[in-house]
């Protein structure tokens, strides 16, 4: 099954293994390097993602920013969105839970499970793999 | 006999006790004693005329006078005493009267004079007047009817008459006159009483009136906290209730043997604060400093001739002054000095009402001063806790940090790596595959590593924080445990794992799951990594509420001298060092992680046999319950 993923991250080896793993994967990606106009930019997008991956540590609107205007937008109900983050300790994936994130991923991404828990993503799971 | 005579006499002139005034009773004795004496006699008299009759008219004057003196005595005994008085003088009058005009006996006119007397004695001035102008008419009656009698001539009976007259009247206006005297005596003494009260009840009043302004002063003072607040409203309140010209509070500074001004009524008050007025204790002159060194209160009434008065050009009109010390708690705390514009302003009364409160102001400001330094200790503990937990935060950030730009590149390492290793970005030869294995391993390593000194700095400063949920299930954290070792023994056929528990019977519990799920995982794989043959067993029991889990290995155990040692962070033992691999802190880091979820984790091993390890973990403790909702209230 093929998918549309959106995948925002400012460091650019990470935009590039996601791109290999998705290649591999045969899924569609597409990636920002930042957050500016990031709805605008959304919108612009066809089809709808199925997936949205989300930095935290993304300039100028941070994970959690994104988060909360992609919620605001009926047209994205449908989304799964997903924390993929460096930041694994017990209070910030504590805080990703509580803000609405659909999961998270911790970084380095383990890449025998990286393709399990996308496939666990779009069956419409939860997914909370961080270590 | 004396004794029982002294009793019978007491009895027969006692007292009627209705009659309360001394002058009174005396009175009544008197007459009492008077009749106690002539009662017998006449007995005897009127026994002896009728025993021993003389013969002609027989005379009934004897036993008339016995018989009123019974009545008169009976009458004073009941404790009428003025009527009794008057009964027998005008009775006795009245008989001796008759007496004269019955048998024409004039000498019965002489006794008449007696009976005067005893009148002048015993009876007021009007009955006196009364029983002289019936007397003096009896005797010009006397002198009209009755022919000369012998041996009294009329000349004599008229000289005598005019004579006892004379006499009696100056006699009697001589009493009259001391009488009034003793009245108007009296009546000045009254009005003295009732000036006197008068005077006193102002006197109260006053006092009354000081004391309820010093009682309004100390009430409205009391309440204040902040010392400079108070200092002023001691100052401004005590000038206004005691209507003064200035007040001052100095307060005592201790080390600088000093009396500092701290405050003052009015403007002048301030201006004087902003000069500074600070008196050394041992200075000469100043009331100020006179009433600090001895502790009590100094008061110059007149300024003018009081050598140790110091005039302040800034309060041109004291006339008068008073210091008083304020101690609490046999301290000196300060001086309350207060000034007036009018000359010997300060009574005992004012001074007095002032040295209370005075004592009453001294607690406030110690209150003050104490709450002063309580509130600053308070402050200083606030500051240094908002340092700490700035210090504590900084470095929780700093960790966060330093594990997010760590993960970050190493992201990037392994997963490269990764992708030549697999051959995806164009043929890799064996040589190459495993060199890039043994740089995916490393990474790998790094990785475990990061996340363990994480931990373990987080352990240490005590930061640890879990992420308590509800009904975790064991069991399906035991089966991903079970997974992985079975993995991780996939090149190790000499060894079997076995499970020894009913996934069924294992019931949910409260815990962070991660953290359980790593205490399990380090006990597993260590007994993976160092069993060669043999057998792993994982056995779980419930016990008390407690989820007792026991890892059993048959690898190469540990020397007693190591077994403490394998929980202290960066320590292995010998064993594991030789096998290489590990961070030396997964055993250190499980048993915090037990130790905070309220269990616990130990161990057994003999060299040779193989090691077991015990964890015991709370099904469902309190103090964890406690944590998920302060999880799920943030």
């Amino acid at each position: 099954m093929k998918a549309a993923f959106l995948y925002v991250e400012d460091d650019t080896l990470s935009r590039e293994i996601m791109q290999m793993m998705m290649e591999c994967l045969e899924q569609s990606l597409v990636t920002f390097e930042d957050s500016h106009n990031f709805m605008a930019r959304v919108e612009k997008l066809t089809p709808v993602p199925h997936v949205i991956l989300l930095d935290i540590h993304v300039p100028p609107h941070n994970g959690f920013e994104m988060l909360e205007m992609l919620r605001l937008n009926p047209a994205y109900k449908e989304c799964r969105i997903i924390a993929l983050t460096a930041s694994v300790m017990n209070e910030e994936i504590e805080r990703l839970r509580n803000s609405g994130f659909d999961g998270a991923i911790g970084k380095p991404l383990d890449f025998e499970q990286f393709p399990l828990l996308l496939e666990r993503l779009l069956h419409g799971d939860e997914v909370w793999h961080i270590s | 006999m004396k004794q029982t005579f002294k009793n019978f006499w007491n009895s027969v002139t006692a007292v009627h006790p209705s009659i309360q005034d001394v002058e009174e009773r005396g009175y009544s004795k008197l007459l009492a004693m008077l009749f106690s004496y002539l009662i017998p006699v006449f007995t005897l008299v009127v026994l002896r005329s009728l025993l021993f009759p003389t013969g002609g008219t027989p005379t009934i004057l004897a036993p008339m006078l016995f018989v009123l003196m019974l009545v008169a005595y009976v009458i004073n005994h009941q404790g009428y005493s003025k009527v009794s008085a008057n009964l027998w003088i005008f009775g006795t009058a009245a008989i001796v009267t008759n007496e004269a005009f019955m048998h024409n006996t004039s000498y019965m006119l002489l006794v008449l004079f007696l009976i005067f007397m005893q009148a002048v004695l015993l009876l007021s001035i009007r009955s006196v007047s009364i029983l002289g102008i019936l007397s003096l008419i009896a005797l010009a009656l006397y002198a009209v009817t009755q022919p000369p009698a012998l041996p009294i001539s009329p000349t004599f009976s008229i000289f005598f008459f005019v004579l006892g007259g004379t006499i009696l009247i100056a006699f009697t206006n001589y009493r009259a006159k001391i009488e009034a005297e003793q009245r108007q005596e009296l009546l000045n003494a009254n009005e003295a009483l009732r000036q006197s009260e008068a005077s006193l009840e102002q006197r109260v009043k006053e006092r009354t009136r000081d004391l309820e302004l010093a009682i309004g002063v100390s009430r409205q003072i009391t309440t204040i906290l902040d010392q400079d607040q108070l200092l002023k409203a001691i100052a401004d309140q005590t000038k206004e209730a005691f209507h003064l010209y200035h007040v001052s509070v100095f307060t005592y500074q201790e080390k600088q043997q000093q009396m500092m001004l701290a405050a003052g009524s009015g403007e002048t008050g301030e201006k004087m604060r902003e000069l500074g007025y600070d008196f050394p204790l041992h200075l000469e002159k100043g009331l100020v400093p006179h009433a600090g060194r001895t502790r009590t209160s100094i008061l110059a009434n007149d300024v003018s001739t009081n050598p140790t008065h110091t005039p302040n050009p800034l309060l041109p009109q004291t006339r008068a002054e008073l210091a008083v010390p304020m101690i609490a708690n046999n301290t000196l705390i300060g001086v309350l000095d207060l000034q007036s514009d009018s000359v010997n302003y300060f009574s005992d009364d004012i001074v007095r009402v002032i040295s209370m409160l005075a004592e009453q102001l001294a607690i406030a400001v110690e209150n003050a001063t104490l709450f002063d330094e309580v509130e600053t200790a308070r402050r200083e503990q606030v500051a240094v806790a908002e340092k700490l937990r700035a210090v504590d935060n900084m470095k929780s950030q700093f960790l966060a940090s330093m594990s997010h730009e760590l993960r970050t590149p190493l992201n990037a390492i392994l997963n490269f790596t990764k992708f030549v290793q697999t051959g995806m970005l164009g043929p890799v030869n064996d040589k190459q595959k495993d060199a890039l294995n043994k740089t995916i391993g490393s990474g790998k390593h790094l990785l475990a590593l990061i996340n363990d000194v994480l931990d373990i700095t987080k352990i240490e400063s005590d930061m640890l924080n879990l992420f308590v949920e509800e009904d975790v299930s064991l069991s399906e954290e035991l089966e991903s445990i079970v997974a992985t070792a079975e993995t991780l023994l996939s090149e190790k056929p000499e060894v079997k794992f076995v499970g020894d528990y009913e996934a069924e019977l294992i019931p949910d519990i409260v815990c962070d799951k991660r953290r359980v799920r790593q205490i399990l995982l380090n006990l597993v794989s260590n007994a993976c990594k160092f069993t060669e043959e043999g057998q792993i067993t994982l056995s779980i029991r419930i016990e008390n509420e407690m989820v007792n889990i026991v890892v059993k290995d048959t690898g190469p155990g540990i020397p007693a001298e190591d077994h403490e040692l394998i929980f202290e962070p960066f320590r292995q033992s010998h064993a594991g060092m030789t096998n290489g691999g590990g961070t030396g802190l997964g055993l250190p880091i499980a048993r915090r992680l037990a130790e905070a979820h309220g269990g616990s984790l130990a161990m057994e091993s003999v060299v040779g046999q193989g090691t077991t390890f015990f964890v015991t973990l709370p099904v469902a403790s309190a103090k964890l319950l406690d944590m998920t909702k302060m999880g799920k209230a943030s």
